[in-house]
C-alpha cells in the first residue's frame, strides 16, 4: 500500500517527488513527529558519514542533505499537483494502457450465432491475445478475432487455412465434391463453427493476415465462468466406414 | 477477396498439393512428390450445423449436428502445410489409397 | 585500478560514494531519462492514430514521389495523416496500407477505383475487367510498369489502409500539400457514382 502511494506521488509530482524524493518522503515526518519513528538503518549512517565528511553527523543533518529545504514542509500535501500535470499524466497512462490493450491482451464481448456451439449467442466475453496480431503463431484450428474486410466490424472465426494450405471453398457436401483453393501468400481462410449461420471466407474469400487482431485464448462469463479455448485439431484414425 | 487465385475441383488436390504458394513446385526430403495419404498425418475436428429453435428467447435451446472436417499435415523443405481432405477422406478414392499404403 | 573504478562507479551509481553533487547529478540524469521514457507510449499512439512522418521508398509512385529514383538515393519525406484513415476515400488519393501479401510491410499507392467501380485491369491481372467489391478499393502506382499493385494482388480491403499521404516535407523544392484532386483520373474506370 505505502509503496503504491509512493509510486503515485512519483507519478503526479515527478519533478520533486521522483525516485530520490522517496527518501524525503520517509524522512519528512522526522521534522514533525520524530518520536514515533524508528531510527534510520545504521548502514545509512556509515555511508553518509563517508560522503559528507561532516564532523558531527546527526539525523537532522541527514534530512537536510537529501531533501534540501523541502518547499512542501508545513503545507498540506497537495496530492495531485498542477492541473496540467494531472492532464499530462492521464494522457501518458491512457496511452500506456491502450498499447497494452492493442499489443498485449484485451477482452471484449461477443455475440452472434456464427460460432455456435463453441460460443453462445449472447453474453460471451472473449480474452484475446494480441501477441498473435497479424496471425503470428496462429495455426489451423485456432479461433481468431479479425477485422471483417468488407465492413468496419470485428468478427470471430476459426482458421482453416494459412498461406499455402488447401481448403474447401464451400461447405462440405458430404458427397466427396467441391471446389478448393490454395490460400494465397499473406492470407488465411476462416470459417465459423456454425456452418449454416456464418458469413466468412466462403463469402468474402481469403482474409489478409494484416486484418487478424489476435487469437481468442479464453471465454469469460463475468463472475461465473472462465474457460480456455484449445485448438481442437488433433490426430485421428480416420473416418469410420458406415 | 483479394488476390485472384484459381480454384480447382477437389479431385485435383493430390496434383495441386505439389505446388507451393509462390507457384513453385514443393521440394521434399526424398525428392519424391508428396502423397497426401502416405506422407501426411491425418488430423481433424468437427464444425457444426446448429439450429436455434426459438431465436426470440435469450436462452433458446440449440441443436447441433457435427460436420467432420479432415486435414492432412504434410512436410516439405520449407516447413509444414495442411490440406483439407474433407471432400475425399471418407470416399472410395481415399479408401483405396489408404489400403495401398498398408 | 579497474576494480577501483568499478567500485567508484557502483557507489556513484548508488549516488552516495562521491559526495552529494555527483550523486545528485546521476540521480537527476536517470530521473530525466525516466521522465522522457514515460512519453514513449503517447508518442507511439500519436504515430499510430494521428500522424506520422515517413520516407517513400521505391519508384512505384514516380514521377509524383521520388522523381529522381534512378539518379540518386534521395527519398521523399512525407506526412501521413492517420486519423479517420479508412473513411472518406476518394479516387486519386494517395494511401498507405498494409501489403495484403505480407502483413509486416506497408505500401504507398493511389486509389483508382472505389466499391462498385468497374476497372479495366492491366497485364498481370488474369481478367480484363473487375468490379471492385464492397469495402474494397483498387490501388495502383503512378509508374505502371514499376509497381506491384492491385493488378497483381487484386482489390484490397479498405481495412488495410493505415493513412493518407497529405504533405510532402522534403525535398524543400516540392514541399507542400499533396493535391491529389488535381491528379487526372485513370482511364478505364467506370465509376459507379
Amino acid at each position: 500500500m505505502s509503496s503504491t502511494t509512493l509510486l503515485l506521488r512519483g507519478l503526479f509530482r515527478p519533478s520533486r517527488c521522483s525516485p530520490f524524493s522517496r527518501r524525503t518522503a520517509q524522512r519528512l515526518p522526522h521534522h514533525t513527529a520524530s518520536s514515533s519513528l524508528p531510527p534510520p538503518p545504521s548502514h545509512a549512517f556509515g555511508l553518509r558519514r563517508n560522503a559528507s565528511s561532516s564532523p558531527n553527523p546527526s539525523p537532522s543533518n541527514l534530512t537536510t542533505n537529501s531533501g534540501n529545504g523541502n518547499p512542501h514542509h508545513g503545507q498540506p500535501p497537495s496530492w495531485l499537483g498542477h492541473p496540467l500535470r494531472v492532464i499530462l499524466t492521464t494522457i501518458k497512462f491512457v496511452a500506456f494502457a491502450h498499447l497494452i490493450w492493442e499489443y498485449g491482451i484485451s477482452m471484449a464481448p461477443a455475440s452472434g450465432p456464427s460460432m455456435l456451439p463453441t460460443f453462445e449467442v449472447l453474453g460471451e466475453w472473449l480474452l484475446v491475445s494480441k501477441l498473435h496480431r497479424f496471425g503470428r503463431g496462429v495455426t489451423v484450428g485456432d479461433v481468431v478475432a479479425y477485422n471483417i474486410p468488407i465492413n468496419d466490424e470485428v468478427g470471430v472465426k476459426r482458421v482453416l487455412g494459412l498461406p499455402g494450405d488447401y481448403v474447401l471453398m464451400e461447405t462440405p457436401d458430404g458427397m466427396g465434391g467441391g471446389n478448393m483453393i490454395q490460400v494465397p501468400q499473406g492470407h488465411c481462410w476462416i470459417v465459423g463453427d456454425n456452418l449454416v449461420a456464418s458469413r466468412d471466407s466462403r463469402y468474402f474469400g481469403p482474409v489478409p493476415l494484416a486484418l487478424i487482431r489476435g487469437k481468442v485464448i479464453a471465454t469469460v462469463r463475468p463472475l461465473s465462468e472462465f474457460k480456455w479455448i484449445t485448438n481442437p485439431l488433433k490426430k485421428e484414425d480416420g473416418p469410420t466406414e458406415d | 477477396m483479394a488476390p485472384p487465385c484459381p480454384s480447382f475441383s477437389s479431385h485435383y488436390l493430390p496434383a495441386a498439393a505439389q505446388v507451393g504458394p509462390d507457384g513453385k513446385a514443393r521440394k521434399t526430403e526424398g525428392g519424391r512428390p508428396i502423397d497426401l495419404a502416405r506422407d501426411c498425418e491425418l488430423l481433424g475436428f468437427a464444425q457444426y450445423e446448429c439450429l436455434v429453435s426459438r431465436p426470440e428467447l435469450p436462452d433458446s435451446p440449440v441443436q447441433c449436428w457435427p460436420v467432420q472436417r479432415w486435414f492432412r499435415r504434410c512436410r516439405d523443405k520449407k516447413g509444414t502445410f495442411t490440406a483439407e481432405t474433407t471432400a475425399w477422406e471418407g470416399t472410395t478414392s481415399a479408401g483405396s489409397s489408404k489400403t495401398s499404403t498398408s | 585500478m579497474a576494480a577501483r573504478w568499478a567500485s567508484m562507479w557502483s557507489s556513484a551509481a548508488r549516488g552516495r560514494g562521491l559526495g552529494p553533487g555527483r550523486g545528485n547529478f546521476l540521480r537527476q540524469v536517470s530521473h530525466y531519462l525516466i521522465q522522457y521514457a514515460t512519453w514513449i507510449p503517447p508518442l507511439i499512439c500519436f504515430n499510430l492514430y494521428v500522424a506520422e512522418v515517413t520516407f517513400i521508398r521505391g519508384p512505384s509512385m514516380y514521377p509524383f514521389f521520388n522523381p529522381h529514383y534512378n539518379e540518386s538515393l534521395r527519398q521523399d519525406l512525407c506526412l501521413v495523416w492517420k486519423l479517420y484513415a479508412q473513411e472518406d476515400l476518394r479516387r486519386g488519393m494517395i494511401v498507405v496500407f498494409r501489403k495484403p501479401s505480407d502483413p509486416t510491410k506497408t505500401s504507398v499507392k493511389r486509389i483508382v477505383g472505389l466499391p462498385g467501380d468497374v476497372v479495366r485491369t492491366r497485364p498481370p491481372y488474369p481478367y480484363e475487367h473487375v468490379t471492385v467489391p464492397e469495402g474494397h478499393v483498387w490501388v495502383e502506382g503512378d509508374h505502371a510498369d514499376r509497381s506491384l499493385d492491385s493488378n497483381a494482388y487484386g482489390p484490397i480491403s479498405a481495412r488495410l489502409i493505415t493513412g493518407k499521404v497529405t504533405h510532402v516535407l522534403a525535398p524543400w523544392g516540392r514541399a507542400g500539400r499533396v493535391k491529389w484532386w488535381e491528379h487526372p483520373l485513370r482511364e478505364g474506370v467506370f465509376r459507379s457514382m
